[in-house]
């Protein structure tokens, strides 16, 4: 039953290809194995031997169609550069049939090849988790063996006039290499072929073992937030879960081991990740869910920043590890503006090298209110629209969601989102902020000017005016002061009198002074007033004050007016001193008798 | 002292400037200043964790507060109510929900669901690495009103920054440390606050304040039992020294009554309230009140003192006897317990040391040093009998309170460092009494204007020393002392700063190291073989450990744990110490038998790491011999001396926390010219260099060899 299906399928399939007519005139296959995963190159020059046909169709087998992780076609002619070619998955293929083992992908040429027309195809296609570790476990010092299956032959649906396969290694101990003549091998290099014309489907099973062990980095999943703010930043956060997906580690883990020699015992552990970001790149962040990770190291140079990303521990085969890697960005290094909108130009991650992803999701959270948003990514992404909630949002911002399987380093390239932001939409939160503030202000404004007091009791009343004694014992202090202010300009005025003698000047000061200590006079009577009204317990005391103030500032009026008499009469100065001296005596014991009377005040 | 000086400068700054203020304006903008500086400051000095380390959760309890909180937030209060906790205490489990103080995550799920609300959107860890320093913050807003309700606002003020930066409340309150004190401190003076205003006004909305705060503060720490304890024998002080009166009574009666009902709604505290020993003396001094207002009642009543007296000894008779026949009856039917052993180790401080070994074993246990207090109290120290010379100066019912705080809790710090944190607010108290008492009088003194020399002499001359105000030199020696305090002020800030940063900010799963070139180095092993643990073991593995990693295990590894910081079972952790001594092969059938997948060790001898396994043996021998009188402790000792070298016994050098500690460690060069498998902690040559194990596989060490992880065998096939 299975025979017969698979006879059906490969007859309809031949009835299919018949009228094409295409024939592979030279194949050339390049296989890389130096690393984690697989990549393929393929050089195939086409010649149309049939009616004219638009699409060229590649073959993989179902192994490694499920492996496959990133494929690109580009047609050449001559000199010129590519053209980059539609590729068009199984999925998506109606028409076309194959063996049961084997996946078709169609390439969709730009122009019908004509008939007898020859082009150049080239395909550059990365599979994951092609190499499988044989044996499938191993002890802390055993090196790292797989198996990797492929075919000899180029599988394709036409035939094949000549073909080259050269596989490069990443070492020299192979345990084991199938062979199908004529064949050849150095080094690190195999070399199959060239083998003459094949036919369609052609298979002779390719199997090579040997020891890789470079990092079997896979993360099982793989997010990246690339979360834009219009003040100065994008702020990018990447999370893994990364798996050592090489040969499982059995039995024990010796760190003296381990510390003693890593290459002989932990050859195929791997302890560090290299971490690249971009120049501009700042306030990196490395932890896990229980904290910061203290091993890693930074280096800036001017076409990218480098970080050595030390997990926590060294992953053995199948040990797994978490952790976040963030950074920031300037914002005008990924974001340019134009007419039409805002463009975010930033590339598709990961950030870490040389490691391949199972989930991968990739989100762009844009600006509150932004609007008219729209991705293009340079690969099939699955894209889907969410909100997130994030400080002070009131409607949330807008996120975009790429969604993507089998992630490999050659996804790494830039995608644009384009988007239109609302009007002062970065001042939103200030002007929230604000406001609330103000509120806030405001209601305390009330509050403070609100009495709530419900019956003005006597107690009410004692409290009142006890406060309003203070302000006003507060008043007199200032009062006082500024009482003596003024008397200092008095003696200013003096000092000048007797420097410059200029009279006039000195008798205008001399009636301003009595002027504003009339003022302050007054001042002083309504506030010892209202202290009298309260009932203070030092008014008579503060009243004695006020006289002696009184006297002390008729005195110095007095003084003062002599002085100017008899700068005005030119009389010696030694001689004014003489007559002077009465006065200013009596002023110095007005000022003794006040500052008794001051310390006996209670002014708190 | 900034309060009163600021008063007098201000007004004429703010007055060239053109503000005018009323003087009630001036001094409520200037407290809220000083307060709102204060709360800001006592926040950021916990900061000090973040910035020397990084936003993480401390030690070990916090750990599981962390977990706690987790459920809380994620399930809501109801799940936690009924959480039972099947993660820990393998095979046992644990009931968290009813052996939890759970004010703590209710706090911080509250807050946590309050900041999501106003789209504040912090982690639930920042949440909680900040719970601690905000509650910090308030208390000192406590301080501040305790000092004005108990002298004024001056005292107060002090009091706030004092608290804010006291080092013996800073050491369980720092960013991170995520501990029930954290809040309970806070609720703690909450509680008396309220309580001293209720007893200084005689009102009953103040006494249900006390008894709400009562309620939070039971909900959030064990420490309750010393509010319920100082409340009552505070009541009984002031019965004896004459001070009682009818504010009291109403404002303890509504305490005790509404406290005690409320706090019976915690399920680990319920009956206990009314039951348990250590909680009799608050009923005991509730039916004593009773009796002495009923025999005040009566005694108003009756003229005749001789009558009286009849009256008086009848019905003290009959209270007594009724009294006891209850309690007989009681303890007779087992409805009252005896004191806890915590209770008696509190009491009596070499109680512990020879009856309960696991509580012995916790160093935050031990009595406390008296550099410790110095290193915790600093020039409080110094204060503090000024403070209570000051406080008897002028005896008031809220200062015999904060005096008997004062005591009782000084001595309680006596005997356990950890309540340290207890006795802080008391010193900073008083001590801000003293201080606030001093500049005061100093202050006033400057204030007054000098007088001149001639008239000095005089009226001192005739007057002698009773004027005060008058006396030779007095303002000199006024400058002196403020200049004085100041000085001690500014110290005290200094040392408080170096100590926050230097001894109490160390999250201690991450210890750091001074390298020969003066630079910092991170060990950070714990983390990595707790992060080891939780991916690359089964989800269902169980891991035995000494119970100090127990949480820590249970939170970062995610793993299921024997035994953690809870201690509620001794015989489980019995169990594991006695797996831990014996023999590989004893100890693989208890293992086996407790389903163990994973045992972790910590073990120092390469990094000179001090607090790890081997030095933590004896207790496990200890606690273990506790249950199992088969285990001797001499056993493990060459006559009477703990040792690791060859001198030590063979039944020390082939247990099983002797084995997994220096696997292999024999072959390592730790130091030049020292022989191989040189311990750095005991710094000896270890006595059992070459050994396999047999029953057990080495499955992890961590970079420094700090924490190393064995995994158990299966049993061999059969055939």
């Amino acid at each position: 039953m299975k025979i017969y299906r698979l006879v059906n399928a490969v007859l309809l399939l031949n009835s299919l290809l018949a009228e094409s007519q295409i024939v592979n005139v030279n194949v050339r296959r390049e296989i890389d194995l130096t690393s984690s995963l697989a990549s393929h190159i393929f050089t195939i020059d086409v010649e149309n031997r049939g009616p004219p046909l638009s699409s060229y169709l590649f073959a993989l087998s179902s192994n490694q169609y499920e492996r496959l992780a990133f494929i690109e076609a580009e047609q050449t002619k001559g000199a010129e550069d590519g053209v980059a070619l539609e590729v068009l998955l199984p999925e998506n293929i109606s028409s076309v049939a194959a063996p049961e083992n084997v996946s078709i992908v169609s390439l969709e040429l730009p122009k019908p090849l004509d008939t007898g027309e020859k082009t150049k195809i080239e395909l550059y296609v990365v599979f994951t988790r092609l190499m499988v570790p044989f044996p499938k476990k191993i002890d802390q010092a055993d090196p790292q063996r797989v198996l990797y299956q492929d075919n000899h032959f180029f599988l394709t649906p036409y035939v094949t006039e000549q073909q080259i396969t050269s596989v490069t290694l990443p070492s020299t101990l192979v345990e084991s290499v199938s062979v199908e003549q004529p064949s050849s091998r150095t080094d690190y290099e195999i070399t199959y072929g060239p083998y003459g014309e094949k036919p369609a489907f052609s298979e002779s099973p390719m199997r090579l073992h040997f020891e890789n062990n470079a990092p079997f980095a896979r993360a099982l999943t793989f997010t990246r937030e690339i979360q834009v703010s219009h003040w100065g930043n994008v702020a990018i956060e990447e999370t893994y879960l990364i798996q050592h997906d090489g040969a499982k580690h059995k039995g024990e883990f010796s760190r003296y081991d381990y510390q003693r020699n890593a290459k002989a015992n932990g050859v195929s552990a791997f302890k560090k990740l290299l971490a690249v970001l971009p120049p501009r790149a700042r306030s990196m962040y490395y932890r896990d869910e229980i904290g910061n990770i203290s091993s890693s190291h930074v280096r800036h140079s001017d076409e990218k920043t480098e970080m050595d990303v030390l997990p926590r521990y060294p992953l053995f085969g199948g040990w797994k590890i978490d952790f976040m890697l963030g950074f920031s960005l300037p914002l005008p290094e990924v974001l340019s503006k134009t007419p039409e909108g805002r463009i975010l130009n930033v590339s598709f991650g990961p950030s870490i090298q040389d490691l391949w992803a199972d989930e991968v999701t990739v989100s762009v959270v844009l600006p509150e209110g932004s609007h008219s948003i729209e991705s293009t990514v340079p690969f099939a992404v699955e894209e889907s629209r969410g909100t997130k909630f994030s400080i002070l949002d009131t409607v949330g911002r807008p996120v975009v969601v790429l969604k993507l399987r089998n992630l490999v380093p050659d996804h790494n390239k830039p995608f644009t989102v384009t988007y239109k932001s609302m009007p002062l939409g970065a001042l939103r939160k200030p002007i929230l902020l604000v406001m609330a503030f103000f509120c806030f202000f405001l209601a305390c404004m009330g509050y403070l000017r609100l009495d709530l007091t419900l019956a003005k009791d006597e107690h009410w009343q004692a409290a009142e005016d006890k406060e309003r004694a203070r302000d006003a014992m507060h008043s007199l202090e200032r009062a006082y002061s500024a009482r003596g202010a003024i008397l200092k300009g008095l003696d200013t005025a003096l000092l000048k009198l007797t420097r410059t003698r200029a009279v006039e000047a000195c008798l205008t000061a001399r009636a301003g002074v009595e002027a504003q200590l009339k003022a302050t006079r007054e001042e002083v009577k309504q506030i010892t007033d209202t202290l009298e009204l309260l009932g203070h317990k030092d008014i008579a005391k503060l009243r004695e004050l006020e006289r002696k103030h009184h006297e002390k500032q008729v005195q110095a009026l007095q003084v003062c007016a002599l002085k100017i008499d008899y700068v005005k009469k030119c009389v010696d100065p030694k001689v004014m001193d003489q007559k002077l001296r009465g006065g200013e005596e009596k002023l110095a014991a007005v000022r003794q008798e006040m500052a008794e009377l001051l310390a006996a005040i209670d002014f708190s | 002292m900034t309060g009163k000086s600021g008063v007098a400068i201000s007004p004429l700054v703010l007055d060239s400037i053109g503000v005018k203020f009323s003087t009630k304006q001036l001094e409520i903008l200037l407290r809220i200043a000083i307060l709102s500086s204060t709360c800001l400051l006592a926040f950021s000095v916990r900061l000090f964790s973040v910035l020397r380390y990084e936003s993480v959760i401390h030690e070990f309890d916090p750990y599981f507060n962390y977990r706690a909180t987790l459920v809380l937030a994620n399930k809501g209060y109801y799940e936690f109510w009924n959480w039972f906790d099947h993660e820990s205490w393998y095979p046992l489990g644990r009931i968290v929900g009813g052996t939890v103080y759970p004010g703590l995550m209710w706090t911080a799920a509250n807050l946590y669901w309050l900041l999501q609300l106003v789209t504040l959107t912090a982690s639930l860890r920042e949440v909680c690495v900040l719970t601690a320093p905000l509650f910090a913050a308030l208390t000192a807003m406590l301080g501040y009103a305790l000092g004005a309700e108990i002298r004024d606002r001056q005292t107060g003020l002090l009091a706030a920054a004092l608290l804010a930066i006291c080092p013996g409340y800073i050491s369980r309150s720092v960013a991170g440390s995520f501990d029930n004190e954290g809040v309970a401190i806070f609720a703690l003076l909450l509680t008396f606050y309220f309580f001293i205003k209720a007893v200084n006004s005689g009102s009953i909305a103040w006494s249900v304040a006390a008894s709400l705060a009562y309620f939070y503060m039971a909900s959030a720490w064990g420490g309750y039992v010393f509010v319920i304890n100082l409340v009552p024998l505070y009541v009984v002080v002031m019965l004896l020294s004459g001070r009682f009166s009818e504010r009291l009574y109403i404002a303890y009666s509504v305490f005790y009554i509404m406290g005690m009902l409320l706090a019976m709604q915690i399920r680990f505290i319920g009956f206990q309230h009314v039951q348990s020993g250590e909680h009799s003396m608050a009923m005991v001094t509730f039916a004593l009140l009773q009796v002495y207002m009923l025999l005040a009642w009566i005694k108003a009543r009756i003229a005749d003192p001789a009558k009286f007296r009849l009256v008086m000894r009848l019905i003290v008779a009959a209270a007594g006897a009724l009294g006891m026949a209850a309690l007989g009856a009681a303890v007779l039917t087992g409805k009252i317990s005896p004191w806890t052993g915590r209770f008696y180790a509190l009491l009596d401080p070499t109680f512990a040391k020879e009856h309960i070994p696991i509580i012995a074993s916790v160093s935050e246990h031990q009595p406390t040093t008296w550099s410790s207090f110095f290193f915790d109290l600093h020039m409080l120290m110094l204060l503090v009998p000024t403070g209570v010379h000051f406080c008897f100066k002028r005896l008031t019912d809220a200062n015999v309170f904060l005096i008997l705080y004062a005591m009782c809790s000084f001595y309680f710090a006596g005997v356990m460092v950890r309540l340290m944190l207890v006795t802080a607010p008391a010193m900073v108290l008083l001590s801000s009494i003293a201080i606030s008492a001093m500049l005061t009088t100093y202050c006033q003194q400057l204030r007054a204007p000098a007088a001149p020399a001639a008239k000095l002499v005089k009226s001192g001359g005739k007057s002698g020393g009773s004027a005060g105000n008058h006396l030779e030199g007095q303002r000199e020696v006024a400058a002196g002392m403020t200049v004085g305090i100041f000085i001690l002020l500014s110290f005290f800030v200094r040392h408080s700063t170096w100590v926050t940063a230097e001894a109490y900010s160390s999250p201690s799963i991450v210890l750091a190291a001074k390298q020969s070139d003066g630079s910092r180095m991170l060990f950070d092993d714990f983390r990595e073989a707790y992060y080891w643990l939780r991916h690359n073991t089964p989800e269902d593995a169980k891991v035995m450990s000494w119970w100090d990693y127990g949480y820590q295990i249970s939170v970062m590894a995610n793993r299921t744990i024997l035994v953690d910081n809870n201690t509620w079972n001794n015989t489980h952790i019995a169990t594991v110490g006695r797996a831990l001594c014996s023999s590989e092969e004893d100890a693989y059938y208890i293992m086996r038998g407790l389903d163990v997948d994973y045992v972790l060790v910590v073990f120092g001898g390469l990094t000179g790491f001090a607090s790890d396994d081997i030095n933590k043996f004896l207790w496990m021998v200890r606690i273990g011999a506790g249950v199992f009188p088969d285990i001797r402790e001499a056993d493990y000792l060459n006559q009477g001396e703990y040792r690791i070298d060859k001198e030590a016994p063979a039944s020390f050098l082939n247990s099983l926390a002797y084995k997994l500690s220096f696997y292999r460690f024999g072959q390592i060069m730790t130091e030049h010219g020292k022989p191989t498998g040189f311990d750095r902690v005991r710094n000896v040559e270890i006595g059992n260099k070459d050994f396999e194990l047999d029953y057990m596989e080495e499955a992890f060490t961590s970079a420094n060899w700090i924490v190393r992880v064995y995994k158990v065998k299966d049993l061999d096939n059969r055939w």
